[in-house]
């Protein structure tokens, strides 16, 4: 794609005024198109790529470019009416060039980082836990072990070296978990298995030896490592969504560094990015190195209750050995509640059975299971508590808020933090002092996780299966809480489980997203049943059947809709995709109110087609002005002649019929539209979009206002020409075809990108229309919802033909999304289509 | 992991071999010895030894080149340099090439031991312990 600065001036003044009007109007709109489909490329690659990178930079530049030349044609058409634009544009590439140009290549960021070196100032370099880590190792250097970082630097050079980026995208594009499990399943161990078979760098493998040779004589030989994800552990903690690998001997770790980062394509890592929303870009993988610590007992620390943050009391999960099965929710821990002010005491406390121990004696060789004698008594005693529950107190100090801590208590006698992150609690005070419901609960007990009252569906899991079929809003009943939830819990009403520990990361998930739950239900596997209808309050540890609290249901509408929409992606975002001008007709629809490069091109295509209009009345004196189009068929359509289209007449008239517009695309495109096959009847207003419920106004459209139905769309044609154009906000169908004797100047363009529906549905959709013009001989395009389709140079009939097909097409695919919500449906949706049975989609 | 481990020691200093042999021996070790690098890549690749414990510095072929030979060929082999002068840069290039550990002459069989018994441990062997204990 190249924008040629050609200006209309370039075009010599002898020019029949209606030829050079097309000839700018047909430029405008190629280049406008092109624009918009860079957008859409780049809106996926500032989710996967650094701003810092070519692959980022040239489509940007492309895209500053190609916004001045729309700036310039618009001016140039205007006689400098929009001028304000230049400055509008001026301001934004100033502002996008300083912000690539501060963003430093990844080359020149350290690939080793100390851990003592790490901080929350160098987030971006090591990822959440190490940066948490390593303030805590500034301050408390005794209490938090050495070790250090392989930066996000390392991760990108690891990406780019081994070609990953593209791999993993193409891989990763357009992949719908809802509809294509298997295959969601089949890519993700694909992205996983070319991360295990890539060479580590040598710079990376270096800055690993590196980092161990920092330790002084003998190197530790066993270590511990573990994923420091950015954006682990802010907003959402990513919990449990990486893997830790402990008690890697000394020359397997750049095996486990690998592992780690093909952790971050596990499914319910990937599957937890698009549910919180966030990018590629947002979480980069850094790598946290430590020597193992030989382990008596180690566990999680909460340093308020999360069921209730206004108790005075702390939470202490605690097993002999690694604490690792504990926080995967597979091995019970004793669990310690204690006060957190003087006199300090241990007021509650419930010992666990366990068999086995995951021991960390590193003369043993390290990863294996073995009994333990050591195993009878309470993993921790009375002097270690109290020196736990102060550690607590003093790292809640420095971070200022309640905290999650991952501790060790070494054979030394020492204790350790290993990790600290944020504790999500609930501050809302408890509704009543008791339970005020009357009416007897199906089911009792149990520890509530997070509380609340919550209303749905139960949904039964038993296998990884049937958990990963759990549908939207059910509450989830499962034997055990491992981390594989946590792809559904941001979607769930509730859940229940029968095990699962309150330290544990599905535990910290259902806290995240504000899931009502309660783990510890004995029985409730066996007890509940799929589709029955349950009230859980969480708070008092009741299970009711039926729908006890109606306006509870609404409550779990409104957090899921948080959960699906994601927020801005950062300033380049906001510079060049964001769309503020959305609405036409609004007084600040101004060039000197565009903020974004889409502002402009949306901005520009507007006054352009304007501006064509005018000059349509100065050149054609005798000509029609713009007309409505009079038929049966509602679309509300302002037709203008480029130029011998419409039929000579004395008087000017305000509309024309169909039949009275000598165009052949247009007669070609009408003959699909008005196919008596396809039914438009009983639709007394049908945008001409009906592609689209592009008209209505969606909870998932990010762009807001868009223009309403019954406001003029524009279709503007000629003997042998027609642009069909709908453009609605970044959502639009368009129709750019021309079609004489000669095939060679042949043409016919479709391009279709449409919102107002969930993220599945639009993929639907977009395919359903990739799968009908590539059955129909057109060349098609598809990324993510906009596809383009295409003829070029073929026979005036074949041309024709497709412009019908488009027509049918056009009535037909407005329906589609009530028909089609799985992949089953669409291909019988394209199977009736092309056979020409039409009747469905009535 | 059972049966006798499958030791491959590379030194180009012949008596380093002829002490370390039997001294290994005596732990129910199945040692090799080779006075040269070449002569230790033709064996490896007839034969998939546990441990291979090699001195860097030699002639012709070096202890890092069979390291990452070994390497290269089998993941799960042990590796354990034998440097007679510890600097930064052999230590480094050898974590970076993925040897298990070094050894720094002069050192007395059994300190060898104890390294190639962490290598058995690592390896899922129970380690090496004297054949007549």
């Amino acid at each position: 794609m190249r924008f040629k600065p050609r200006g209309v001036s370039g075009d010599s003044t002898r020019i029949d005024p209606i030829h050079r009007r097309s000839r700018i109007l047909r430029r405008f709109l190629a280049a406008n198109s092109e624009l918009l489909e860079l957008m859409a490329d780049l809106e996926t690659d500032l989710n996967h790529l650094e701003p810092g990178e070519s692959h980022i930079r040239q489509p940007i530049l492309r895209l500053l470019e190609g916004s001045l030349l729309l700036a310039e044609n618009l001016n140039l058409l205007t006689r400098d009416r929009h001028k304000a634009l230049y400055d509008a544009q001026r301001t934004i590439e100033k502002e996008v060039r300083g912000y690539l140009s501060a963003a430093a290549p990844s080359a020149d960021r350290p690939l080793v980082i100390p851990l003592d070196k790490a901080s929350s100032g160098k987030v971006r370099d090591v990822g959440g836990k190490a940066a948490r880590l390593g303030e805590l190792r500034v301050v408390m250097s005794e209490i938090v072990p050495p070790g250090f970082v392989i930066s996000t630097s390392a991760y990108r050079l690891f990406l780019e070296r081994n070609n990953l980026h593209e791999q993993i995208r193409g891989l990763l594009k357009d992949l719908s978990f809802i509809t294509e499990r298997d295959l969601f399943r089949e890519r993700t161990a694909t992205v996983r298995s070319l991360v295990e078979a890539s060479p580590v760098p040598r710079e990376v493998a270096e800055a690993i030896a590196n980092g161990i040779m920092q330790f002084p004589l003998p190197w530790p030989s066993h270590w511990a490592v573990r994923s420091s994800a950015v954006g682990e552990d802010g907003r959402l903690s990513f919990a449990g969504q990486f893997d830790s690998f402990l008690n890697v001997p000394r020359d397997e770790l750049q095996d486990a560094y690998r592992k780690v980062i093909a952790s971050r394509y596990a499914d319910r890592a990937v599957l937890y990015r698009l549910a919180g929303g966030f990018t590629e870009v947002d979480t980069p993988m850094a790598v946290l190195f430590m020597p193992m610590l030989d382990a008596q007992s180690a566990g999680v620390l909460y340093t308020r209750d999360p069921a209730d943050e206004s108790a005075d009391l702390m939470l202490i999960n605690s097993v002999h050995g690694l604490a690792d099965q504990l926080v995967q929710g597979r091995a019970l821990a004793d669990i310690f509640v204690a006060s957190r002010s003087q006199p300090w005491k241990v007021v509650d406390q419930q010992l666990a059975t366990r068999p086995k121990m995951l021991t960390t004696t590193v003369e043993d060789g390290g990863d294996r299971t073995a009994p333990s004698e050591s195993c009878d008594g309470p993993s921790l005693c009375g002097e270690d508590l109290r020196l736990l529950v102060e550690i607590g107190l003093k790292i809640e100090r420095r971070f200022g808020r309640p905290q999650d801590i991952e501790w060790v208590l070494t054979k030394e006698g020492r204790l350790m933090v290993v990790q600290a992150r944020p504790l999500r609690t609930e501050h809302r005070p408890v509704h009543g002092g008791q339970s005020v419901e009357v009416r007897n609960a199906l089911m009792e007990g149990g520890v509530t996780i997070f509380p609340g009252r919550t209303v749905g569906p139960a949904y039964v899991a038993r296998t990884s299966e049937q958990l990963a079929e759990a549908p939207e809003r059910a509450i989830l009943v499962v034997e055990d809480a491992t981390p594989e939830i946590g792809a559904a819990v941001p979607f769930l009403a509730g859940l229940i489980s029968e095990r699962g520990n309150p330290g544990g990361h599905a535990a910290t998930l259902a806290r995240e997203f504000g899931v009502p739950s309660l783990f510890g239900v004995e029985g409730a596997i066996d007890l509940l049943q799929t589709g029955q209808v349950l009230s859980i309050d969480a708070t008092h540890r009741k299970v009711f059947e039926g729908a006890l609290w109606p306006e509870v249901e609404e409550r779990v509408e409104v957090r899921m809709r948080r959960a699906r929409t994601g927020e801005s992606v950062g300033p380049l975002h906001d510079w060049l995709l964001t769309l503020n001008l959305t609405d036409p007709l609004s007084v600040s629809f101004r060039a000197s109110k565009c903020r974004s490069v889409h502002d402009i091109i949306r901005f520009a295509h507007e006054k352009v087609v304007a501006a064509v209009f005018d000059l349509g009345d100065e050149a054609v004196t005798r000509g029609q002005k713009a007309v409505r189009l009079d038929s049966k068929v509602p679309l509300g359509l302002t037709v203008m002649d480029l130029g011998g289209a419409f039929p000579k007449t004395d008087k000017p008239r305000r509309s024309l019929t169909p039949e009275e517009i000598d165009s052949r695309p247009f007669q070609a495109l009408w003959r699909g539209i008005a196919d008596p096959a396809v039914s438009w009847a009983g639709r007394s207003r049908v945008s001409v979009s009906g592609f689209a419920s592009v008209m209505v106004k969606s909870v998932t459209d990010p762009y807001g206002s868009i223009r309403q139905l019954g406001e003029r769309n524009y279709l503007i044609v000629s003997p042998e020409y027609l642009n069909l154009n709908a453009r609605l906000a970044y959502h639009f169908a368009m129709v750019d075809a021309f079609v004489c004797e000669v095939p060679e100047n042949n043409y016919v363009n479709f391009r279709f990108r449409g919102g107002a529906a969930s993220a599945e549905r639009r993929d639907l959709r977009a395919r359903f229309l990739a799968e009908v013009l590539l059955n129909s001989k057109f060349g098609v395009n598809r990324r993510g919802d906009l596809v383009t389709g295409w003829l070029r140079r073929h026979s005036r009939n074949e041309s024709e033909e497709g412009l019908a097909l488009l027509g049918r097409l056009m009535a037909c695919a407005r329906q589609l999304d009530m028909l089609m919500d799985n992949k089953g449906a669409l291909d019988r949706c394209v199977e009736r289509f092309l056979e020409g049975n039409y009747q469905e989609f009535a | 992991m059972n049966g006798s481990l499958q030791i491959m020691l590379v030194d180009d200093e012949p008596i380093v071999g002829k002490r370390l042999k039997p001294a290994l021996a005596k732990y129910g070790l199945e040692v090799e010895v080779f006075e040269d690098g070449p002569g230790a890549l033709r064996r490896l690749r007839e034969k998939e030894f546990d441990i291979v414990v090699t001195d860097v510095r030699m002639e012709d072929v070096d202890g890092m080149q069979v390291l990452e030979y070994v390497l290269a060929n089998s993941k799960r082999t042990k590796v354990i340099i034998i440097t007679g002068y510890a600097t930064v840069e052999v230590a480094r290039e050898a974590l970076v090439k993925g040897a298990f550990d070094f050894i720094a002459k002069p050192f007395k069989p059994d300190d060898l031991r104890a390294v190639i018994d962490r290598a058995a441990k690592a390896l899922g062997h129970p380690g090496i312990r004297k054949s007549d204990d």
